[in-house]
């Protein structure tokens, strides 16, 4: 038993300080963390999320939407995400300090989200991304998730948020597509991935 | 049948007394062993059923309208079923089998009560089934191997405590004496994957819980933490205690040095434990913590080429035979697969070859090196050793695992070099802004395409795998004459150990 004692106390120094160093330390680190008031004009960045985005996340989270988009942005010298427009300046742990959920994904299949509500805003955009991919980008191997949206009889006026669809894949007259709770609630989700507000860690990269 | 190579490498023993006590150890496990590497056979198909769907949905995502309906087999959630099933179910399931048989053996305790271990293995399968369901039915959380929802996670827990409980029981009267290397992995991993499984359930998973979720970015540290433990402390060590023990095993030949033994294990374990953040190379964190992250996948190539240069030595003081053993090429290219796998994970890890890999399919190509070319060849050779000799069989029409080993590794190969060739085109066309996105799906096209090739070719091995098993199991070859019979236990071990 003695060895086994050596051996114990070898692995649980070992394994505890790394999990000291990356489970601890960032735990107690972010947990403290104070949003940035800005000095000049008083606002206050960021914000917390609406409770729509918050039930849209966990639909992101359900449908593995993390397996082919990821949500930072790196600087400017270590990739190219600032000059493919998904953000202005890197992340960091600030941006994240309200979210439930963080998903900040290791691959990129897809589009890098982190700021997807800010070069998107019309829901109508995302729903028929969702709905039918290929409509929005050709080419793309996301997959269509038909089953966050029904078709429905309409009853008195089209519906607001109804799809606008043409050709083959619209519904027969007299019907509408229309998103479901879910889809509603990850496009509201999507809408709210905005992080383009000014921190003093993270200035903008000159051009 | 040809000769059965693969259970003759060791010679006959006249410690006739010894050796039934030892096979009365094979016997009191052999319900318990069983009851896993059956089941891990089962999470293997299943895992490359979803791995096969979810790779044909990657290269054919318009020609599959009827799956857009049905949200239980979209992509996002098969692919982590795929995931789950393959880590969970069959290696873990696999690997745990193995470290029941290993741990009696190597301890040698008289200890036969063997309920603990079959009640471990029925929870810790319901666990994966529950989980696997819960991730097709939409409960999963989004995060890579992380994905079972509590109850699912718990069950596993629940096993594992099980599992756990038996195995101090049977370390504690162990036989005192020599503490082979095998042994050591098997104890870092037991008490690694306890750990870091029950810290990072509770902060990122368990719902309202009063310390969780984990505070913004810290769960992706917790995550990336936790990801590499179970690669790199639970399944790595597994394997390690595996071939650390077929490899001198089938030459007959002690290990060829118990320092670089010793030096490989304490490194792998201090690099490992430290090198999970490496992945988020730019991501929103101090940047000390990636950097250790690249530091360690770095160093981790003293105890990679450790271990490698060990395994070299031995074989290469070996006279011959059970080299040319098909369990023994399982396990010595498994082995083979890891120092790859060492040097892939520090090239992908430093910041300016792993700024052309991050995010790619490269990085999905390392995962499967590690997964199948490592864990799983080694797993593959362990139960095409252990399952003859706990049967007392002989195994049978060697051809179809001579099959199995050709047909993965063509598999492999191709999914790999796919996968990585793919990749880098991927990874230079995103460090490119002009290249579009639209763009680079399109280069990615043929090579999407071909993966699903790999895979249908790995699902194909993997069933032959399945039938092997099968026959060995259920056609009663069982050896008659006891005298010129291969050995069914395993003495005389020529085991590293502790002076």
């Amino acid at each position: 038993m003695n060895k086994f004692a050596h051996l114990f106390l070898g692995v649980f120094g070992l394994f505890g300080a790394s999990w000291l160093a990356f489970v601890a330390y960032p735990y107690i680190t972010f947990a403290g963390m104070q949003p940035n008031k800005d000095s000049n004009t008083g606002a206050v960045a960021p914000q917390g999320n609406p409770g729509t985005a918050e039930q849209g996340a966990r639909v992101f989270a359900a449908n593995g939407c993390v397996y082919c988009h990821s949500q930072f942005v790196r600087d400017k010298n270590e990739g190219a995400d600032i000059d493919r427009g998904w953000g202005k300046r890197r992340t960091v742990a600030r941006d994240y300090m309200f979210d439930h959920y963080v998903f900040l994904g290791n691959s990129r299949l897809g589009a890098d989200l982190t700021n997807v509500g800010v070069r998107q805003t019309d829901p109508q955009w995302f729903y028929r991304l969702l709905y039918d991919p290929r409509s929005v980008h050709p080419g793309s191997v996301m997959p269509s998730f038909r089953y966050l949206f029904r078709t429905q009889k309409i009853s008195g006026q089209t519906s607001a948020d109804a799809l606008k669809l043409d050709g083959p894949g619209a519904p027969g007259s007299g019907y509408e597509i229309v998103p479901t709770q879910e889809g509603k609630a990850i496009v509201a989700y999507l809408i709210s991935l905005k992080r383009n507000f000014a921190l003093p860690e993270a200035p903008e990269p000159a051009e | 049948m040809s000769q059965p190579a693969i259970s003759e490498t060791i010679p006959p023993d006249n410690l006739s007394s010894e050796r039934d006590d030892r096979e009365a150890i094979g016997y009191a496990v052999r319900v318990p062993v069983l009851t896993f590497f059956v089941s891990a056979v089962f999470w293997l198909l299943v895992s490359s059923c979803f791995g096969l769907l979810a790779s044909t949905e990657c290269h054919r995502p318009g020609s599959l309208t009827i799956l857009s309906n049905l949200p239980w087999l979209t992509f996002g959630r098969v692919f982590p079923a795929f995931q789950n099933a393959l880590v969970y179910g069959w290696l873990s399931t696999g690997g745990m089998g193995v470290a029941i048989w290993l741990l009696s053996r190597l301890c040698n305790t008289a200890y036969r009560t063997s309920y603990l271990p079959v009640l471990s293995g029925v929870t810790w399968n319901i666990g994966v089934g529950v989980g696997i369901l819960s991730i097709l039915g939409g409960g999963a959380n989004g995060r890579a191997l992380l994905d079972f929802p509590f109850p699912a996670a718990f069950l596993l827990l629940l096993a594992f405590l099980f599992f756990g409980i038996w195995a101090v029981v049977v370390i504690w009267n162990r036989e005192s004496g020599s503490v082979s290397v095998s042994e050591w992995y098997i104890f870092a991993a037991l008490l690694c994957f306890a750990w870091s499984f029950t810290t990072a359930n509770i902060l990122l998973n368990l719902p309202l819980s009063p310390i969780g979720p984990a505070p913004g970015v810290s769960q992706g540290a917790i995550h990336a933490w936790y990801e590499k433990s179970l690669f790199g402390l639970w399944l790595a060590p597994l394997a390690l205690a595996v071939a650390y023990y077929i490899i001198p095993k089938s030459l007959e030949k002690p290990i060829y040095s118990y320092k670089l033994a010793l030096l490989g294990f304490w490194a792998w374990i201090g690099c490992a434990a430290f090198s999970g953040m490496a992945v988020f190379n730019g991501g929103p964190f101090p940047v000390w913590m990636v950097t250790m992250g690249i530091v360690t996948n770095v160093l981790a190539l003293v105890p990679v080429l450790a271990v490698a240069a060990n395994f070299h030595m031995t074989t290469r003081s070996a006279a011959e035979p059970g080299g040319s053993s098909l369990v023994f090429r399982f396990v010595a290219l498994g082995a083979m697969m890891f120092t790859f796998y060492g040097f892939e994970a520090a090239t992908n890890s430093l910041r300016t070859t792993g700024q052309f890999t991050q995010f790619t399919l490269v990085i999905l190509g390392q995962n499967h090196l590690f997964l199948y070319g490592f864990c799983s060849l080694i797993l593959f050779g362990a139960i095409y050793y252990l399952l003859p000799r706990l049967l007392d069989r002989r195994i049978i029409f060697e051809g179809v695992a001579e099959f199995h080993f050709w047909l993965g590794l063509v598999g492999f190969a191709l999914l790999w070099f796919d996968l990585t060739i793919g990749g880098l085109i991927q990874g230079f066309g995103l460090q490119d802004a002009k290249v579009s996105m639209d763009a680079i799906g399109d280069l990615l096209k043929p090579f999407l395409m071909i993966q699903s090739v790999a895979a249908l070719i790995i699902f194909a091995a993997n069933v032959t795998f399945a039938i092997a098993v099968g026959l060995i199991l259920l056609v009663p070859a069982r050896v008659r004459n006891r005298s010129d019979a291969p050995e069914t236990s395993m003495e005389r071990t020529p085991e590293v150990t502790v002076a």
